[in-house]
């Protein structure tokens, strides 16, 4: 049990670690583009407006990134963020899958539904 | 200020906070939601949606670590991870009908309530000879984990207890956008009983999946302004990566002291602005 349970938690860890360098990356170069355009306008978060609609929904995200929108892909590095722990808890269905372990095999997926039904409802 | 001045001010109060966060051991979501209301003025729901994109971050990246260690325990934090995803929506879709004062009030006081909480002394109790709790068994919580050489063997206490406290963990961290770690390795120190060590690794595991049940909420809702977002998760990032690396090196009792001692008057100036008076 030790060896499968160690080699599943290195690849655990490899995601999570490569997913966040992954998403600082665009962040960061998305982040840059922006300022490179936009840095010498006011800023407007003192108030609660909300944001629009295309930066609101993963699919709506994405499609706007593909226009190269900076804001866009910003969020794009954002919602690689955010999804890294849902491929965490999928990471860990398929290793209790694997182990044949009913009990965690609920656990995981009651996990994986309610991180889905967070981001995409 | 224009939006460059403001981006680059923000990311170097978020590597503050990142540092200080994990100095302190209150993780930096705690300490920007503040900074970023109080000294940049920002309305708090966009604050709490940058901060809990930071403590992402940050869980994914301490997490990491842990997990290679052999520290952590996958199956209690995934059992636990349940209560804290249920109260996490619950505390997103609360925040989202809660006025912003009242979300302020709510931080300043959870901010000093964790502030208390880091000063506990922290001492573990031999559980290896008690008898196992039944939930412990049917969810195979009990394990044992590497010491200095040693293997120490553990076993879960009082599981409901815990469950109850870890939803009440989850509710915080989705109303208020933080990790809420302080209460997490409550529940399982103080309530289950559960090596401070394992606790604190096994809690960094699943504040990234507490989180990211109530973010997907926040993105919904629109508190997440990719141009506030972006310098806040790096700031944050970086801050907690360099806090980590300089931990071990120095001594922090007096400087946590001064640190905290900064951290509960933000929490009481937190406190004043949600009831609405101004100093």
């Amino acid at each position: 049990m030790k060896a499968s349970t160690n080699s599943t938690e290195g690849l655990l860890a490899k995601v999570m670690l490569w997913g966040v360098l992954l998403s600082a990356i665009i962040m960061l170069g998305g982040g840059a583009v922006f300022l490179f355009h936009h840095g010498g306008d006011p800023t407007s978060d003192h108030v609660f407006k909300g944001e629009p609609r295309d930066l609101r929904s993963p699919l709506a995200i994405v499609r706007s990134a593909f226009t190269w929108n900076n804001q866009s892909i910003i969020q794009l590095g954002v919602l690689l963020l955010l999804v890294n722990p849902l491929l965490r808890v999928i990471l860990a269905l398929i290793s209790f899958g694997r182990k044949g372990d009913p009990t965690y095999i609920a656990v995981s997926l009651f996990l994986v539904a309610i991180l889905t039904y967070s981001l995409f409802a | 200020m224009n939006q460059l001045e403001f981006d680059l001010l923000v990311a170097v109060a978020s590597v503050f906070a990142g540092l200080i966060g994990s100095l302190v051991g209150l993780g930096g979501g705690m300490v920007i939601v503040p900074l970023l209301v109080i000294f940049f003025e920002i309305d708090i729901r966009y604050a709490m949606g940058a901060a809990l994109a930071s403590v992402i971050a940050t869980s994914s990246g301490a997490g990491a670590a842990y997990l290679r260690d052999g520290i952590s325990n996958m199956r209690i934090g995934l059992f636990l991870c349940v209560a804290t995803t249920i109260g996490a929506v619950g505390g997103a879709m609360l925040a989202g009908v809660l006025p912003a004062s009242t979300l302020s009030l709510i931080f300043g006081i959870v901010l000093l309530m964790s502030v208390l909480l880091s000063l506990r002394s922290k001492g573990d109790i031999d559980t290896s000879q008690n008898p196992p709790h039944p939930l412990a068994l049917r969810f195979s919580l009990d394990s044992s984990y590497p010491d200095g050489g040693r293997t120490i063997a553990y076993r879960v206490q009082r599981v409901p207890g815990g469950f109850l406290m870890m939803i009440v963990a989850g509710i915080l961290s989705g109303l208020l956008g933080i990790g809420s770690g302080a209460f997490k390795v409550l529940a399982m120190d103080q309530i289950m009983r559960i090596p401070f060590k394992v606790s604190t690794a096994t809690s960094n595991f699943m504040i990234g999946v507490t989180a990211a049940a109530s973010v997907g909420i926040y993105l919904g809702k629109g508190y997440l302004d990719p141009v506030l977002v972006f310098p806040v998760a790096l700031g944050v990032l970086v801050g907690a990566f360099i806090g980590a690396k300089l931990l071990p090196r120095i001594s922090t009792k007096w400087l946590k002291l001064i640190f905290l001692i900064a951290i509960s008057l933000i929490g009481v100036q937190m406190i004043l602005k949600g009831t609405g008076v101004e100093l």
